[in-house]
């Protein structure tokens, strides 16, 4: 299969676990602003997942709009940078998020490869 | 390579020529736009400004800017909805409900002082119209932060408009019903219902605006 084709920023299967790959980010790196965030996925994965600016912005707004982030500027090199962070709400439903992304891992593993133990 | 303070001016006039009028976006795409440009002109040096500039563009889609923008509207809206009627709910519940009972039961006892229906209907529905200046009062007062404009206050006020929407159908109902009205008194009860209910939007959406504000001040620092 031609490296393209498992390019997997189109993927759908990836669509629905933007918000919790956020929050997964934040929860480690403390505060994050959008580019860092693009850009962060994109080493761990080793360029496999390309987070789409498109995407991004409408994922962090909804985050923020539902009271999971919060919003951070600082002026950095002659410009005011915009950081998200985690609030207390956030930090819980990453917990609930990241648990139900690994049973869905798990049950997948399950049924796509049942002979390999997750 | 860093770009200079000249080149982050061209940068930053150049979202808003997008008409990108919102402080919070400015500030977002701006900062990711130089982030991007000056990584690419790291890697790529004989590259010109404008061409550093076109890539880092080009990776917001066919839409660019604008996109991100109709997007962050539906987004807030959507959710400003949703906070405003989870607040209007607190008031059906124990033991806020007290009080919008008191308030139907008081407003449907004054109807009897009343020989025409319909002139209390007009009252009632122009008190409402009345207290829907409120949120217009509100849009003049956060139109603008420290001369900077927000999308998410500007969306809120979109919102809070909907009480007047409420007198309308009162006031559009009642005419409709004004026989029935005359005949029963007993179908006023829903009438008193519904004004509370616009009452209550009045009332939620000036809270839940004053507490976004709030909230904008301290996430921009400003006063």
């Amino acid at each position: 299969m031609p490296r393209n084709d498992k390019k997997m920023k189109n993927s759908q299967l990836y669509k629905g676990s933007l918000n919790t790959i956020i929050m997964k980010l934040l929860e480690e790196n403390g505060k994050m602003y959008g580019y860092e965030i693009t850009q962060k996925v994109k080493a761990i994965t080793q360029g496999e997942l390309n987070i789409t600016e498109g995407a991004l912005y409408p994922a962090l707004h909804k985050l923020e709009a539902e009271g999971l982030l919060d919003v951070e500027i600082e002026k950095v090199d002659n410009r005011m940078r915009k950081y998200y962070k985690l609030t207390e709400k956030g930090t819980t439903e990453t917990v609930n998020r990241l648990s139900e992304l690994e049973d869905f891992i798990r049950n997948m593993q399950s049924l796509v490869n049942p002979k390999l133990e997750f | 390579m860093k770009l200079t303070a000249e080149q982050i001016e061209y940068v930053s006039n150049y979202v808003k020529s997008f008409d990108i009028k919102w402080y919070e976006l400015q500030v977002e795409l701006t900062d990711h736009m130089i982030t991007s440009m000056e990584e690419i002109w790291e890697k790529e040096p004989e590259l010109t400004f404008h061409q550093v500039k076109q890539y880092a563009e080009n990776r917001f889609g066919r839409n660019g800017f604008k996109e991100v923008e109709k997007e962050r509207r539906i987004i807030l809206h959507k959710e400003f909805n949703r906070s405003q009627w989870k607040m209007v709910v607190e008031y059906l519940k124990f033991p806020k409900i007290a009080m919008s009972v008191l308030l139907v039961v008081f407003v449907y006892r004054i109807s009897f002082y009343f020989e025409d229906i319909s002139i209390y209907i007009k009252i009632l529905f122009g008190i409402l119209l009345g207290a829907s200046i409120i949120p217009i009062f509100n849009w003049f007062l956060y139109r603008k932060i420290n001369g900077k404009r927000f999308l998410a206050l500007e969306t809120l006020f979109s919102v809070n408009i909907g009480s007047i929407w409420f007198s309308y159908w009162g006031i559009f109902l009642a005419k409709n019903f004004i026989e029935n009205l005359r005949k029963n008194h007993l179908i006023f009860l829903p009438f008193c219902c519904f004004w509370v209910l616009g009452v209550l939007l009045v009332i939620t959406g000036r809270h839940l605006t004053n507490k976004v504000a709030s909230n904008i001040k301290k996430q921009y620092q400003l006063t």
